[in-house]
C-alpha cells in the first residue's frame, strides 16, 4: 500500500514501445506530478497565496479601516496584545471544548448513519437524503428551529431534565450555550461525514466480505478487519477536517448573539473566530484579526500534525 | 475515456467563454468616462440596506432625480444588511468603488466620523445649494462643529403598554416614572407573564441611563452615580421577578415578547407599528414617552444621508441627498413609519400616526446616544457585562458592572 | 435463530427510523414555519391557516427578479462543479500515486489553505477583483473556487487506497502515467467524485459571504444573497426567512436525492477482477 513502491525507478519502460518524448515524459513522476499540481497550485498562488500574504502583512502593522494606505508598521504589538488578552485564550479554550466534544461524536455518528444507509434497506435513499438535509440546510435556519426547540418548558428540555439538565432556555444560559453550540455542529457535521462515508465504503471489495463469510467471521469481525482499515485514511479526513471546521464555526453562533453580542450569552460561547470577526471586522481593527487567525491558524496546524501523525497511514 | 476528457474539456472552454463574454459586457456598460464630465450627468451612488417598500421610493427616485437635478444620474446599490455593507467597505475604499452617498443611523456613526469615513458637509453646502434651515435634528450630526449629514428623519424612543392587559388588571392611570412601572410590573406578573421585559442591549440601556439624568459622555462618564442608578432600577426589576430578558424565554428581542403577550410593558420605538400589524393585529397598545427616573429624557434616533471621504463627486452627492430628503420623497417615508426631518412636514407624521400622538414631546427633549468613540466595542463590553449578571448569575452589582465596562474606555 | 434475526432486523429499522426522524424534524419545522404569517410564528397552528404568502412575497415584487438569482446561482454551481472535477482530482492524485520532488510542501499546503478564514483575505480578494474589473461578473464567483483544497484532500486519501498491483499491472499493459490517470483511476474513483460534486453543489449553491461581498447589484446576486435582500420590514420576518430557506434547500434535495442513486457498491472488486 505505500506509496514509495510505485516509483518510476521500480518498473522499467516498456520495451515494446518506441520511446517518444511524450511517453518519456508521460512517464516520470515529476513531471506528470507537476503538471497534474499546475492548474491547482496556479489558482492558489493567484487567489489564495497572495492575498494571504497581504493579510499576513496586515499582522503587523497598526491599520485603520478608512486609510489603509496610512498603515503603520508595529513588529509584533499586534501578536503581544492578543497574548495579553485572557478573551482570547477564553475563546481558544471554548473552541477546543466544541471540537473535543463535537468531532469524536460526529465521526462515529457520521459512520453509523452510513453503515445504516448502505444496507439493502427499503428507502435507503430517502434515508441519505433526509440524514443528509441538516448539511445542507442553511445554519441559520437550523439555529433558529434549534432555538425553538431548546426553550424553557420545551419537550426537549424537559427530556434532558431525566438527565439532570435544568429546564432552561440552553442558548440564554451561560453554562449551557456552548453545549447548544457543539449539538448544532454535531447535526450539521454528522451529514457530510455520513457521504464521505459512504463513498469510502463502496471501496472496500465486496469479495473480501464474501471470502471472510466463508471463514465464518461474525460481522463484528468483517467490521473490525475489513470495513475499520478500508476506511481509516478518509477517517483521517473526517476527523482534521471536522475539526477546522469546528475551529471556524461562526454562523450559529452569529444567529444565537442575533440581537446582542458576538459570543452571546455574556461571551459564553466566544471562540477564536468570532474573537476574530469582532476584532478584525466589527472594530475595525484590521491589523490586530489578522493576527489573531494566524495564531489560531498555527493552533489548527500543530493539532492537524497530531492527527496526522495518530491517524493517517504511514508514508 | 477519451471521449469523456474532451467533453469535460469542451464544457470547461465553453464556460470559461461564457463568462469572460459576461465580465467584459459588465465592464464596458459601468464605464464612465471622466473627460465626457461636462455634457453627461455625474453618476453618484447611493449605498442602501433595508425593505422593498424603501428599495421602491428610491427606485423612483432614479426615475425623478433627473428632472431636477439634469447633472446627476442616481444609482442605488443595495446591500442584503447593514452588516455585509461593513463587511464589503473597507474592500471597497481601498478599490476605489465604495458609494458616494450613504443612508446611516445615529446610533453607530459616531464611531465612523471618528475614523474619518465620512466627509464634513460645512464646505459642500454652499455649492450644492442646500438649507440646513429647513430640517430638524441637525444639531444630532454635528461633531466639532462640523455637519456630517443631512437627516431624513428625527424620533424619540418610546415606552409601550398593552392596554389589554393593563386594563384587564385593573391599573388605573398609566406610570409615569420607573418607580411606578416597577410597582405596576410586580402586580401584572403571573406565572407565565412578565410585567416587563427588557433587552439587555444598548438602545434600551441608554433609555434608562438618560431618564436618571445621565448619560454616556463619548465613554466619560460611564459609571457616573446616575447611570449606576439607573442600571441598579433594571436590576432591581430583574431580581424581583417582575422583568425578563427575551433571550432567556427563547425570543430573539423585546417586541416578539410584547406581540405574544408574554410581557406587559417595553422600551421601545416607531417600528413596534409595523411589526405588531403583522405579528398580532389584535393587540391594543399605547405609546408613551419613556418614563421618568428623575428627570425628562431619552434617546433620539435620526437617520442621515452621510457622503463618503473617498467618493468622487461629493457636491453631487449632497445635492442627490437634498433630493432624497425633498418634500416630495420623504412624504414617501412618512407612510412606511419614518418621521420627516423636514420643518415643512413635521405635522404630517402624526396625522398620519396618530397612536403616536403621546410622545410628540419627547421630540423636544431627547437627546443623542453619546456612545463612546468605539462604539461597537463599549456596546458588546456593556452587555456582555450585564449578561453575565443577568443570565450567567455573577451577581454584580450596577457599580461593579460600570466600573468594570468604564476601565476599558479610559 | 430466526427470531434473533427478526430482532436484529427490527432493530436496525428501529435505528434509523428515529435518528432519520430526529435529523428531518427542523427541516419539517423550517418549512411549516415559512408557511405561516408572522403572528403564527412560535406557535402551532391548524393547516386553515396556512399561507403561501411568504412565497408570494419573493416573487411579486418588481424589484426582485428570483428566477434571475436562479439562473445566476445555476451557472456559478455548474461552472465550479466542472472546474472542481478536473483541477481537484490531477492534484489529489500526484499527490497519492505519484513521487514527484516537492510533494510534501504540495500536500501541507493543501492542508494549511483549509485552515484559514476566508474572511481573512476577503479584502485583498475584493480589492485584486477589483483591479481586474471583475466584480459584479460570473468571473469573481467562480475563477477562485475552482479548486477546493478540501476536495483535493479528500479525494488524495480515496486514492491511497487504490492498490498500487493494480496500477502496476496497468502499466505493463503499456499505459503511461496520465493514460493511468484518466483511463484507471478516474473511473474507479466514482463514488468519491460523486461525493466530491454533491459536496461541492451544496457549497457553492448554499454560499453567502463570498457572493454577497463581490456582487452588489441585483442583477448579479445569487439566490441566497437576492432572498437575504428581500425584506418587507425593519425587524426580521423568521417567516420569510424560512420560505427563502426552503426555496434554496430544494434544488440541492432533488440534486442529492437522484445522485445519491449512483454510490455501487463494491466497483473496484469487479475492476480488479477484469
Amino acid at each position: 500500500m505505500s506509496v514509495s513502491r510505485n516509483n518510476s525507478k521500480s518498473i522499467q519502460p516498456y520495451p515494446y514501445k518506441k520511446q517518444s518524448w511524450f511517453s518519456s515524459f508521460a512517464d516520470s513522476d515529476n513531471k506528470v506530478g507537476w503538471l497534474f499540481i499546475l492548474p491547482f497550485l496556479i489558482l492558489w498562488a493567484w487567489w489564495f497565496f497572495y492575498p494571504f500574504v497581504q493579510s499576513f502583512i496586515r499582522s503587523f502593522q497598526d491599520m485603520n479601516f478608512a486609510a489603509m494606505d496610512e498603515a503603520k508598521f508595529i513588529g509584533l504589538n499586534n501578536f503581544i496584545q492578543i497574548l495579553q488578552d485572557p478573551e482570547f485564550f477564553q475563546a481558544v479554550l471554548h473552541s477546543l471544548q466544541i471540537v473535543l466534544i463535537a468531532v469524536p461524536t460526529q465521526t462515529i455518528l457520521g459512520l453509523l448513519m452510513a453503515l445504516l444507509v448502505n444496507q439493502k434497506i427499503k428507502g435507503k435513499g430517502i434515508f441519505r437524503t433526509i440524514f443528509f438535509i441538516p448539511y445542507i440546510t442553511s445554519q441559520i435556519a437550523v439555529t433558529t428551529v434549534f432555538m425553538m426547540l431548546f426553550k424553557q418548558g420545551t419537550f426537549l428540555t424537559n427530556f434532558f431534565g431525566i438527565f439532570g439538565f435544568g429546564d432552561v432556555t440552553w442558548f440564554a444560559d451561560t453554562s449551557y450555550a456552548l453545549i447548544f453550540v457543539a449539538i448544532l455542529f454535531i447535526f450539521q457535521q454528522a451529514g457530510f461525514s455520513m457521504i464521505v462515508y459512504l463513498a469510502a465504503l463502496q471501496e472496500v471489495p465486496k469479495d473480501l466480505y464474501e471470502a471472510a463469510g466463508i471463514d465464518g467471521a461474525s460481522k463484528w469481525d468483517k467490521f473490525r478487519y475489513i470495513t475499520v482499515p478500508f476506511v481509516k485514511p478518509i477517517s483521517f479526513f473526517v476527523i482534521s477536517v471536522s475539526t477546522i471546521l469546528g475551529f471556524q464555526i461562526y454562523d450559529q453562533i452569529a444567529a444565537i448573539s442575533r440581537y446582542g453580542a458576538l459570543g452571546s450569552p455574556a461571551g459564553a460561547t466566544s471562540t477564536v473566530v468570532t474573537y476574530f470577526y469582532q476584532h478584525g471586522i466589527r472594530y475595525m481593527n484590521i491589523g490586530y484579526g489578522s493576527a489573531a487567525v494566524l495564531l489560531f491558524f498555527f493552533i489548527i496546524l500543530i493539532i492537524t500534525f497530531l492527527q496526522k501523525k495518530l491517524l493517517d497511514d504511514k508514508e | 475515456m477519451k471521449k469523456k476528457m474532451s467533453v469535460l474539456l469542451i464544457t470547461m472552454l465553453t464556460i470559461t467563454t461564457i463568462l469572460a463574454g459576461c465580465g467584459n459586457k459588465e465592464k464596458t456598460t459601468s464605464a464612465t468616462d471622466p473627460a465626457v464630465k461636462s455634457t453627461t450627468p455625474v453618476t453618484v451612488s447611493l449605498g442602501f440596506w433595508g425593505t422593498a417598500q424603501d428599495l421602491g421610493i428610491y427606485q423612483q427616485a432614479v426615475k425623478d432625480i433627473s428632472a431636477v437635478h439634469p447633472n446627476i444620474k442616481l444609482e442605488i446599490k443595495q446591500y442584503p444588511s447593514s452588516e455585509q455593507f461593513w463587511n464589503t467597505l473597507p474592500g471597497e475604499i481601498a478599490a476605489g468603488v465604495a458609494p458616494d452617498l450613504i443612508k446611516l443611523t445615529n446610533e453607530g456613526a459616531f464611531e465612523y466620523i471618528h475614523k474619518g469615513l465620512f466627509e464634513p458637509l460645512d464646505e459642500l453646502i454652499k455649492p450644492a445649494g442646500v438649507d440646513l434651515s429647513l430640517y430638524n435634528g441637525v444639531d444630532i450630526w454635528k461633531v466639532d462643529g462640523k455637519q456630517y449629514a443631512l437627516p431624513i428623519s428625527t424620533m424619540p424612543a418610546m415606552f409601550l403598554i398593552n392596554d389589554d392587559m393593563w386594563k384587564k388588571a385593573g391599573l388605573g392611570a398609566y406610570p409615569k416614572t420607573w418607580d411606578e412601572v416597577q410597582a405596576a410590573a410586580k402586580k401584572l406578573t403571573t406565572k407565565d407573564v412578565h410585567g416587563i421585559v427588557i433587552n439587555i442591549d444598548a438602545f434600551h440601556i441608554t433609555n434608562y441611563v438618560k431618564s436618571y439624568g445621565g448619560d454616556w459622555g463619548y465613554g466619560k462618564t460611564i459609571n457616573s452615580p446616575e447611570n449606576v442608578k439607573a442600571v441598579q432600577k433594571i436590576l432591581d426589576m430583574y431580581k424581583d421577578g417582575s422583568a425578563v430578558t427575551p433571550k432567556s424565554i427563547g425570543y430573539g428581542w423585546d417586541g416578539e415578547v410584547f406581540a405574544n403577550n408574554k410581557a406587559v410593558m417595553t422600551t421601545g420605538g416607531y417600528w413596534y407599528k409595523g411589526y405588531l400589524k403583522e405579528a398580532n393585529p389584535d393587540l391594543h397598545y399605547v405609546a408613551l414617552p419613556v418614563p421618568e427616573g428623575t428627570v425628562h429624557n431619552s434617546t433620539m434616533h435620526s437617520d442621515g444621508y452621510v457622503v463618503l471621504k473617498d467618493g468622487k463627486n461629493k457636491v453631487e452627492a449632497l445635492q442627490t441627498a437634498s433630493f432624497l430628503t425633498s418634500e416630495k420623497v420623504l412624504t414617501e417615508f412618512v407612510k412606511v413609519g419614518n418621521n420627516p426631518s423636514l420643518k415643512s412636514l413635521s405635522s404630517k407624521f402624526f396625522e398620519v400616526n396618530p397612536e403616536f400622538d403621546a410622545v410628540k414631546p419627547a421630540i423636544e427633549y431627547s437627546t443623542d446616544f453619546q456612545y463612546p468613540i468605539e462604539t461597537k466595542k463599549f456596546i458588546d463590553e456593556l452587555i456582555k457585562q450585564l449578561e453575565g449578571t443577568i443570565l450567567g448569575g455573577s451577581n454584580k452589582t450596577a457599580q461593579e458592572i460600570l466600573d468594570k465596562v468604564q476601565e476599558q474606555f479610559k | 435463530m430466526k427470531a434473533r434475526k427478526h430482532l436484529a432486523l427490527f432493530a436496525n429499522y428501529a435505528i434509523i427510523i428515529v435518528l432519520g426522524l430526529l435529523f428531518i424534524l427542523p427541516f419539517i419545522y423550517t418549512i411549516y414555519t415559512s408557511l405561516v404569517s408572522t403572528r403564527d410564528v412560535n406557535k402551532l397552528v391548524s393547516i386553515t391557516n396556512w399561507t403561501f404568502d411568504n412565497y408570494i412575497m419573493y416573487f411579486t415584487n418588481d424589484a426582485y427578479n428570483v428566477p434571475r438569482w436562479f439562473l445566476n446561482t445555476t451557472i456559478m454551481t455548474g461552472a465550479v462543479i466542472v472546474g472542481n472535477l478536473i483541477v481537484n482530482p490531477l492534484a489529489a492524485f500526484a499527490l497519492a500515486k505519484l513521487n514527484f520532488k516537492g510533494k510534501k510542501i504540495i500536500y501541507w499546503i493543501v492542508l494549511a489553505t483549509m485552515m484559514v478564514p476566508y474572511h481573512m483575505i476577503l479584502i485583498p480578494v475584493y480589492v485584486n477583483m477589483a483591479n481586474l474589473g471583475w466584480l459584479n461578473t460570473f468571473l469573481a464567483l467562480v475563477i477562485p473556487f475552482l479548486y477546493q483544497s478540501l476536495y483535493i484532500f479528500m479525494l488524495r486519501q480515496f486514492f491511497v487506497t487504490v492498490p498500487n498491483e493494480f496500477m502496476e499491472a496497468a502499466r505493463i499493459d503499456g499505459m503511461s502515467k496520465i493514460g493511468l490517470f484518466w483511463k484507471i483511476v478516474y473511473p474507479l474513483a466514482r463514488s468519491p467524485l460523486i461525493t466530491m460534486s454533491i459536496l461541492a453543489f451544496a457549497g457553492t449553491w448554499n454560499s453567502y459571504l463570498i457572493p454577497s461581498t463581490l456582487t452588489n447589484t441585483p442583477k448579479m446576486y445569487v439566490l441566497v444573497v437576492g432572498l437575504n435582500s428581500v425584506k418587507d420590514a425593519v425587524f426580521e420576518n423568521t417567516a420569510l426567512i424560512m420560505a427563502g430557506v426552503v426555496l434554496t434547500t430544494l434544488p440541492i434535495l432533488i440534486f442529492f436525492f437522484l445522485f445519491q442513486k449512483q454510490y455501487i457498491e463494491g466497483i473496484s472488486s469487479s475492476g480488479i477482477k477484469g
